[in-house]
Parts: C-alpha cells; sequence; structure tokens
C-alpha cells in the first residue's frame, strides 16, 4: 500500500544510523537471548509520531528495510505509516500472514497470534515477528517464564495483554518449532518472548 | 627450549585508528540488518541453521568468514574482543581477525578471556568458564551434522523438520561395533534443547560438556555454507550417545609441560627427530595465566612415545 508522507512534518531517525542500529539490535539480541529480561534501547533523540514507542521505531529502524514487509494496526491516515515507510522503506501489508514483522500499537484489539505466519516445519524461520506495544513493562508479579536463555525463571508483567492472547500463546507452545517471536516494548524499554519460552500464571 | 614455548601474547587491548573508506566494522548497514534478523531467528530456534544471505569477506572461506559476519554485525566500541584459533591467541587467523576489528570498528581487543565480551573462536572453547552476557562466536566449516551420512541437502532438511535422527545413531552404532567405541573425536554432534541435532563445529569433543547450560550466547557463523545457528544461554546441549555406550572425554596420562595443568586439553609437540614429544595446554591464555601464577609443568622432560588414553583417570599433575 502507498501511504502519503508528508515531508514537512516527518521527524527524524536515527542521528547516527550505524550506532544507533547497533546498539539497539544488542539490546534485542539480550532481550531474545534472555527472555523476560528487560532491556533499555538508548535513543532518546527519537521524536516517534504518535501513538508509536521509542522502542518500537529503535526496532523497525534496527531491522526492517526493502526486503522485508510490515503488518501494522495503525490506522491508514497514521502518520506513523509514512513514517515507517520512509525511514525503513519496507512494505506495509494489509494480510498479518504475509508480514515478517507486525507492528502493534492497540494489544486489545490484536488479531489472533495465529492469523500471522508461525514458519513450516523445514524452514521455521519463516515466521513473523511481532512488535507489540505495551502500556508498562516490569518483571514483578507477572508471568512466569522457563525455557532457553532462563537460568531458573524469569518474570514478566506486560501490562494491556489480553487473556485470549495468553491463551494463544500457549497453544503454540505445541507448535514448536514454529509460532512467531514477540518482543514487547513500553516508552524506551523492551522485553522478548520467543516461541522458547514456555509461560504459566 | 624453554624460550621456544614462552608463548607471550600481547598484553591488555589496545585501540587503533580506524580505516577509513570502509563503513563501521566493514559490513554495509543493509548486509547487516540481514545477518540480525538472522541471528535473532537464530537464538529464538535453538540449533536449528538458518540461511543467510552470506558476503564476501576479504579473507578466504575456510578462515572464518561465517564468524566474521556475525562479529561485525555485532561488534561495538564498548566491546572487547578476544579471538582463538585452535586455543591460540597468537596465530595467524587470530592475530589477523583481531587487527581487522581493531581497524573496521576501532574495536579494544584482549587475550584475557574474563575481560572479553566477544570471543570470536576456531576450534576450542576456552577452559576459562564463560560467563553470562558474554557472547562466543564460532566459526563453523560444516553446520550440517548429518552431512557425510546423508549428502542431499533436500532430504536432510526434512530429516531436521522430522526430527528424524535414527541414522545418526546407526552411524554412532556403527562405529561402536567397529572400534569399540564412538570413535568421532571432534564435532561431536549434539541434541539441542532435545530438539534439533547439531555441530559444534570441529571443536574437540573434550570441549562439548563446557557447552552444556553455558551462561555465555553461543553464535555459529558458516560463511561458506550461508547457515546461522544459535545456542541460548543456560540451553540444554546434550552430546548424542547410548546408555550402555556413555559419551565420555578424552584424558591424557600427561599433564601440560609449562603450566602444569591436569584439567586442560593439550597439543602435542613434537620436540625433535627422534619422536620425542611435549604436551602443553591448547589454551595460551589459559597456560599463560597458570605460569604467570607460579604453576610449573615439568617441561624439561619431553615424553617419549606418549598414548591417549580414552575415559581413564585422572591426572596426577603438579
Amino acid at each position: 500500500m502507498v501511504f502519503p508522507i508528508d515531508l514537512n512534518r516527518l521527524t527524524p531517525g536515527f542521528s547516527d544510523p550505524v550506532q544507533g542500529s547497533r546498539q539497539t539490535f544488542r539490546a534485542i539480541l539480550d532481550a531474545m537471548a534472555h527472555p523476560g529480561r528487560i532491556v533499555a534501547t538508548d535513543n532518546n533523540v527519537l521524536s516517534p509520531p504518535r501513538p508509536l514507542n521509542l522502542a518500537s521505531v529503535a526496532v523497525c529502524l534496527t531491522l526492517l528495510d526493502f526486503e522485508t514487509t510490515l503488518w501494522t494496526d495503525l490506522k491508514p491516515n497514521a502518520k506513523g505509516n509514512g513514517w515507517l515507510r520512509f525511514h525503513c522503506g519496507c512494505s506495509i501489508v494489509q494480510d498479518p500472514s504475509e508480514a515478517v514483522f507486525a507492528l502493534i500499537t492497540r494489544s486489545d484489539t490484536m488479531p489472533a497470534l495465529n492469523k500471522f505466519k508461525p514458519g513450516n516445519d523445514e524452514s521455521p524461520e519463516f515466521s513473523t515477528t511481532l512488535i507489540i506495544q505495551t502500556g508498562r513493562l516490569r518483571s514483578t508479579d507477572g508471568k512466569r517464564l522457563t525455557g532457553p536463555g532462563i537460568e531458573t525463571f524469569s518474570t514478566l508483567k506486560a501490562q494491556g495483554l489480553t487473556k485470549r492472547f495468553w491463551q494463544d500463546r500457549q497453544s503454540q507452545s505445541a507448535m514448536f518449532p514454529l509460532g512467531v517471536d514477540i518482543i514487547f516494548t513500553c516508552e524506551n524499554r523492551l522485553a522478548a518472548l520467543p516461541r522458547t519460552s514456555s509461560v504459566e500464571g | 627450549m624453554k624460550k621456544q614455548f614462552n608463548r607471550q601474547s600481547e598484553t591488555g587491548g589496545g585501540r587503533s585508528s580506524v580505516m577509513e573508506g570502509y563503513n563501521f566494522a566493514y559490513l554495509d548497514e543493509q548486509t547487516k540488518r540481514m545477518i540480525r534478523r538472522t541471528i535473532l531467528k537464530a537464538v529464538a530456534i535453538p540449533g536449528y541453521q538458518v540461511p543467510f544471505g552470506s558476503r564476501e569477506m576479504p579473507l578466504p572461506y575456510g578462515w572464518g568468514t561465517g564468524g566474521i559476519q556475525i562479529t561485525a554485525s555485532l561488534i561495538g566500541s564498548e566491546d572487547i574482543l578476544k579471538v582463538i584459533d585452535q586455543g591460540a591467541d597468537d596465530t595467524t587467523n587470530a592475530v589477523s581477525i583481531r587487527r581487522f576489528f581493531s581497524r573496521t570498528a576501532g574495536a579494544l581487543t584482549t587475550t584475557r578471556t574474563r575481560e572479553a565480551t566477544i570471543i570470536q573462536t576456531r576450534h576450542r572453547i576456552p577452559e576459562t568458564h564463560l560467563t553470562k552476557d558474554q557472547i562466543i562466536v564460532y566459526q563453523v566449516p560444516i553446520p550440517e551434522p548429518l552431512r557425510f551420512i546423508e549428502p542431499r541437502a533436500k532430504e536432510v532438511c526434512r530429516m531436521h523438520a522430522l526430527k528424524e535422527y535414527g541414522i545418526m545413531f546407526v552411524k554412532l552404532y556403527e562405529d561402536i561395533s567397529r572400534h569399540g567405541r564412538i570413535a568421532k573425536a571432534f564435532d561431536y554432534p549434539v541434541l539441542v534443547n532435545d530438539r534439533y541435532v547439531m555441530s559444534p563445529s570441529p571443536i574437540p569433543k573434550f570441549d562439548n560438556p563446557k557447552m552444556d547450560r553455558m551462561p555465555a550466547l553461543q553464535l555459529f557463523g558458516a560463511g561458506r555454507e550461508k547457515r546461522i545457528y544459535a545456542v541460548p544461554p543456560y540451553t540444554k546441549v546434550k552430546s548424542l550417545d547410548f546408555e550402555d555406550y556413555p559419551f565420555e572425554v578424552e584424558r591424557w596420562p600427561h599433564c601440560c609441560a609449562l603450566c602444569g595443568s591436569g584439567n586442560s586439553y593439550l597439543d602435542e609437540i613434537i620436540m625433535d627427530d627422534r619422536g620425542s614429544k611435549m604436551f602443553i595446554c591448547s589454551d595460551t591464555n589459559h597456560c599463560n595465566e597458570r605460569v604467570a601464577r607460579g604453576h610449573k609443568g615439568n617441561q624439561e622432560e619431553p615424553v617419549e612415545k606418549a598414548q591417549i588414553s580414552i575415559g581413564t583417570g585422572a591426572r596426577k599433575c603438579a
């Protein structure tokens, strides 16, 4: 889809694209290798269009380009679409099952997880990575995570996720090694929930 | 003789000026993004080989092109890089890769395992226990553990998909019926997170137990074969074996001739043309640190007709 981009009002991306994306990648890798760990992305210079948060746009600037497709729940006339198209060069698709990445700003109305790509048996990496914006991220009194990357267990509370989301996630764990990988973002912080983590609570 | 084995490694690190005319850490940003996406999927599917668009690097295949591309996508000015080749910090491969990153990324380098944040390795895991938040990058020549059993890539892909690893156990069984033991001494296959059979790269099987529930993140890069795979921290890595033929590591009756270490992996060094030899630590940093702490080996007495025994009792070392 083509979205109009208002170049006069477009806010800038990383002030230093090389170091900005490198630092953000290390934060994402740290989070993905330690599910539940909350990691800060150090990119306070970014001024993303509402309702996108700092961590979400940092992740997009780091991982998205012309090779990746993005599905987003932003309204068609939202500034964010043009911003992402301009800075990342990604194509925005309307069908979640075609998306390599999905950016979700309203977790309460998001599509069911099985609407996204789970990968296939021979290529489980062809699955969607979801970037979900949450109201709050805490590592106390939340879901209990176990699995690779976690020494004993970790706790993660991501505000705004519905019961249905966690039920969907539960049914995905039976599909391993297929399944979606999730990055939760809040302000300039992020935490990851790869398909390997089992969730309780 | 003493001087010959006093392997002096460079102490501390140094930041040299960054080369102009290349992007930071050599690779262009689009390539790094592609590799970074691949690494994240690799971490999310432990032990599964993710294909990637491997680039030509300014060194030939077999010299660590896969490892170098991973390191280039990770490294930054806050990182301290250690590179080893067969355990040694001072071989051509290790020295040139360290120099490559200090010139293209201004990276700090070290030979000390403890102070490194990224360790790129060819065919060894350091003796010093790796800690959380360290990243070890393995250089991998043949990422496919089933390659020499089933050469058809499509078929192998299906075997991984169906977790159909019977053929691998047949191979190990044939070893036992022919040699009385599993004869594979390096690149010994492992099962990661109870799902994928994975090549640990040509590390000696002595190092396999170190991979199990390692607190550091393990990344594997195969440049020529265009595959990246990973083992997240604290992930179960089991060396394949049978109940009646359990996995065991090789042991030596000798201690390191330089530092007297009794629990490290030893290299056999030929001393003269009459067959006398000496055994010294393959991990130069481990050996140097022990020597610096005052440990001594028995280096004046080369071992005649040395033998490696498999699975025998502990060594009695100084």
